[in-house]
Parts: C-alpha cells; structure tokens; sequence
C-alpha cells in the first residue's frame, strides 16, 4: 500500500465501526490497562478516526494504538467485521510518518 | 476536588483519555466532558454528586456504552463510568436473588449464575457489553421476553445516590412488597435522569433443563400471526419467538450462508422449554400446531448443531444486515417500537407498505413473541435525504405501533433519540399530562438537572 491507499484503507476500516462495545472486555489489553476505556479496540477505532479527521493528534493516540498486541480476539465478537489488528497495524505505520518514532 | 474523592489514577482528564467516551452505539455525537471519573465505592459517587450539584455540573454515567439512543452520550460535564463498580457480591439461591454492582456486564453475570444452574433471564443482544446498572436504566429485554418478559420484571431492590449526594435503598430482597411507592420499579428505565444506581439485588431462576428450537417460514404476515395466536393461546411454554423479514434473511444468507425456502416472507423462530419430558411433548404439540398454519416448511432442530445454526441466522442478523451496509459511512438506526402480540401483523402490513411507497432501506426482525419489532434503517449521514427519510421512517413506526395500542420504544429508551416521539405517544393517547408528571418527578429528584441532562426530556 502506498500512503494514500492507507489513509484511504484506515478511513474505510474507521468508518465500519459502529461502537457498540463488543470488542471492549475481548481485550486482554484493555484488561491490563486497569479497564481503561483508551486500551479498548473501539477507541483504537474511534482515534484512528480522530487522527484522520484532525480532532486527535497522533501523539495523543500512540499509546492506545502501541497497546494492542495484534490478537485479533476482538475481531471475533466484531458484528461488523472490524479487524482492529489490521487497522494498528497501518495506524502505526501512520504515526511513524506523522511522528518519529512510537514513543511520546 | 474530583482527585481528592477518588485518587489522581481515577480521574481522567487528557482528552486522547477522554474522548473515547463522548459517543456510544447510537448515531449520536456528544461533547467532550471535562473529566472521566472512576468511582468504586457509593460514598465516592456520594462526594461526586454532592460536589456537582453545589456547582452546577451535568453528571453522564456510562456503564458498556452500548445504547443505541444515545442515553450514555455526554453533553459536556463529568462522565462517571460504572466500570469499577464490576463485583457480584452474594447469591442466594435459596431467596432467589444475586446481588451486584453496576458494572457488571451481563454475560458475566450469566456465566457465573450458570455453575449454580441458575440465570439472570433479561438478554438483551448486547449483553457481551452491556451492564447491569444500563440495563436497569433502559429497562432492556430481549430474546427471553416472551416467557421472562423485561429487566423491570427481574430488579428487586437498589441502592441510589441522589443527586444531591444522599444514598439511599429503594425495595429490598423480597419478591412482595407493599409499602408505599415503588421507587425501585421508578428507577428502571430512568435513563439516568434520576439517581445513580450503586448496587442492585436481582432476582435469579433456574436455567431450564431442556430445549427444543422449531423453525418455520411463511409466505405473509397473517399466517405468521396465526401461528403467533395460535402458539400463544396454548399451554406450550414458549421461551423465545423470533421473527426475521425476508430481507433479513436475505442478509443472513449471504453472510452465514443459511438458506431459507422460496417464497418465504417470514421465518419464525422459537424455543420450547421445560423438563425434558415436556420438552418433548410441548415441541409435539407446537409442531402440530404449526402444521395447521399453512407454513412453507417448517421442522425442529435435531441436535444441538442444528439448534446453534438456526440461533445463528437470529443472533447473527446485526452483524448480517450491517454488513449489506452500502458503504462504510452508512449507519444502521434501530427501530425498537412494541405492539400486543395480536396485532403484530396488521402492523408489519403497516410499515412494510411504508418502506416499499417511501423506498427507504429496512429491514425488520425481533421479538415477536413480545410484540416487540426491530428495525435496522440504513441511512447515510452525510447525506440529508437519507437521514431525514430513515428518520422519518423511524418517526412512522413509532406512531403506527401508537395506533396499535402499542409503544415507541420496547427495551431500548428514549435517550436523545426518541424524545419527540414520547412526546407524540403521549398526545395520542390523550395522556399528556404523563410528561408533566415525568417532570415533576425529575424535579423531586434532580431540582437541579445534573443528571443524564438533556436526555429524555431533551432541552437542556
């Protein structure tokens, strides 16, 4: 993928979210991040979305998106399909581009 | 202030923190809160409130963020979330109760009253998200209701803090009581609007010994009501009926790749329950009875593989029908609307003729046992026909189940969604003086309207 063929890819993914809250107690980083709403795949979603649209800066959104350990177990209980794994991944390779490095 | 009451780690206020809080299920967006705070205790949500409510300060309390009225959205002020109020604290199984705190999710719960052999019966389709204390808010139902009927049949007791900060017990742990108000049962369904609950005493039963699942697909509304009638009218205990539309088979087909007959308009879906030896003489029976209500097929589920694929094509639909969505940025706007049983078909009639004159893209399903119609209206947000005819679609609904003798909202609330419609109800039933008293209530408990503001009475 080019860098348009991501953002077109992280917009297309975002937008099939529609936060219902599945995902959320599927998340064994969620789960060791005290509960924490940040550490849930839906907000990983809803700030890949942010990121796109300029209300959230890639800084602000690193540590929700470094979090995620790629397990796909939200994907499991995800009515729409949303393979949030997928979505970190290029999320990631967005904040690098953005940004220096994955640390703040 | 809010540090001092429940510690520094408990109180979020970066808005990379924050900002996943100001939306939920629904379609609406809400405005960013000042903080996110993170109670455990009912004296700390005591301190909160009392400290909000000198100061003037909307409190959100959010437990899975799952509505789908935007009951839990935010419009600005402080967002309590429930998720660390997440203990079962006693079962008795002998009183037929459990007693838990707000954040537990339901499925939890459910998982954890299972090794008693016991279950918490309210399900709503959410329930991998949804908790205890937003069911109870939005007085949720689901797939059992039809034999367990909703969340206000199931809550026996809860503790609240008012919005000055005083707590308070409303019922208790028996199942009868009469002594004075039931400020228990006026609790559920509140949305929020009246206190926050802290602990909540439900009652419990057993999970039944056996289960038959019966699918049958019918060519028009009145042969689904005949066997709607008929299945009613006999002793067979039923514990789920379930409808799917055409195109919500369609949907199902597609993406679960379960068939279903030619010609069929409908599928009906439902549970027989009890002991095993009624079990099988209940399903006899009901099989024979929709034998005689002219269905396309129909048949039992053999095994259990069979019973998970036929609940599948059910449970499954959400997802299903979001995935025909015609592109990403289209969203699904759920109908909830209820109707006595008996006039489900001359309702469905109703609303299927509206969608096919307005060319509006729905489909239906749900609760049919329970009179309670579902619809997933697609509507592109971004685009201002579609919204407004999937609204108006929803608005049409609402007042067709009215006119049925029936309700705008079943087991989701009203929340920013549904408030004109309430409104609407009320008038044609010549009972508006309802939203006076609904009012008047609010401001016995809330003189201040910090709670849940700008929800189900909509200005703020």
């Amino acid at each position: 993928m080019n860098e348009e063929e991501v953002l077109a890819y992280l917009k297309s993914t975002s937008e099939k979210c529609i936060r219902c809250g599945f995902c959320v107690q599927t998340c064994p980083s969620w789960n060791s991040h005290g509960k924490l709403e940040y550490y849930s795949p839906r907000a990983r979603v809803t700030l890949t979305r942010g990121m796109l649209e300029g209300s959230v800066s890639p800084e602000d959104a690193v540590e929700s998106i470094y979090s995620c350990n790629t397990c796909r177990r939200c994907l499991v209980e995800c009515p729409t399909g949303v393979d949030t794994a997928e979505l970190v991944i290029y999320a990631r390779y967005y904040i690098n581009q953005k940004l220096a490095g994955p640390s703040k | 202030m809010l540090v001092k009451i429940v510690g520094k780690e408990n109180v979020l206020t970066k808005p990379e923190d924050i900002a996943p809080y100001k939306r939920d299920a629904s379609a609406f967006e809400g405005e960013t809160p000042i903080a996110v705070v993170l109670p455990s205790t009912a004296k700390e949500v005591s301190e909160i409130l009392s400290l909000c409510n000198e100061n003037n300060v909307p409190v959100y309390v959010r437990g899975g963020g799952s509505s789908l009225t935007g009951s839990s959205v935010p419009l600005g002020g402080i967002v309590i979330s429930t998720k660390r109020f997440d203990k079962i604290l006693e079962l008795n199984i002998t009183d037929r109760y459990v007693v838990v705190e707000p954040g537990v999710r339901l499925d939890d719960l459910n998982y954890y009253l299972s090794k008693y052999g016991y279950m918490y019966p309210p399900d709503p389709a959410s329930s991998i998200a949804a908790t205890v204390g937003g069911s109870i808010s939005t007085n949720a139902g689901g797939l059992g209701g039809v034999a367990y009927g909703a969340t206000k049949n199931w809550v026996m007791g809860l503790e609240v803090v008012l919005a000055n900060g005083q707590i308070t017990f409303f019922g208790g742990k028996t199942l009868k009581r009469s002594a004075g108000y039931d400020l228990a049962s006026l609790m559920i369904g509140s949305e929020g609007t009246l206190g926050v609950i802290t602990k909540a005493i439900l009652r419990i039963t057993r999970v039944p010994e056996s289960k038959t699942r019966i699918v049958a697909y019918y060519r028009s509304e009145d042969e689904l009501g005949a066997a709607l009638k008929n299945l009613r009218d006999s002793d067979i205990n039923i514990t789920m009926m379930e409808f799917l539309d055409r195109e919500s088979m369609e949907s199902v087909k597609k993406t679960l790749g379960i068939e279903y007959p030619e010609g069929a308009e409908y599928m009906l879906m439902i549970d027989v329950s009890g002991s095993s030896d009624e079990t099988k003489r209940m399903s006899s029976a009901a099989l024979q009875i929709i034998s005689g209500t002219s269905p396309i097929t129909f048949r039992a589920a053999s095994n259990k593989a069979e019973m998970d694929a036929f609940y599948s094509a059910r449970k499954g639909l959400y997802s299903s029908t979001l995935l025909q969505r015609s592109s990403p940025s289209e969203t699904v706007i759920i109908g909830d609307i209820v109707v006595p049983p008996t006039e489900v078909p001359a309702t469905l009639k109703e609303i299927k003729e509206y969608i096919r004159s307005h060319g509006v893209h729905a489909v239906l399903f749900g609760h049919i046992g329970d009179g309670n119609i579902h619809m997933n209206i697609f509507a592109d947000m971004a685009n201002e026909q579609s919204k407004q005819s999937a609204f108006d679609l929803l608005r049409e609904s609402g007042i067709i189940a009215v006119k049925h003798n029936g309700s705008v909202s079943a087991e989701h609330g009203i929340g920013m969604e549904k408030v004109d419609l309430l409104i609407e109800e009320l008038k044609m039933k010549n009972a508006s003086v309802n939203y006076e008293l609904m009012k008047a209530i609010k401001n016995a408990f809330d003189p201040k309207n910090i709670l849940n503001r700008g929800k189900l009475f909509g200005a703020r």
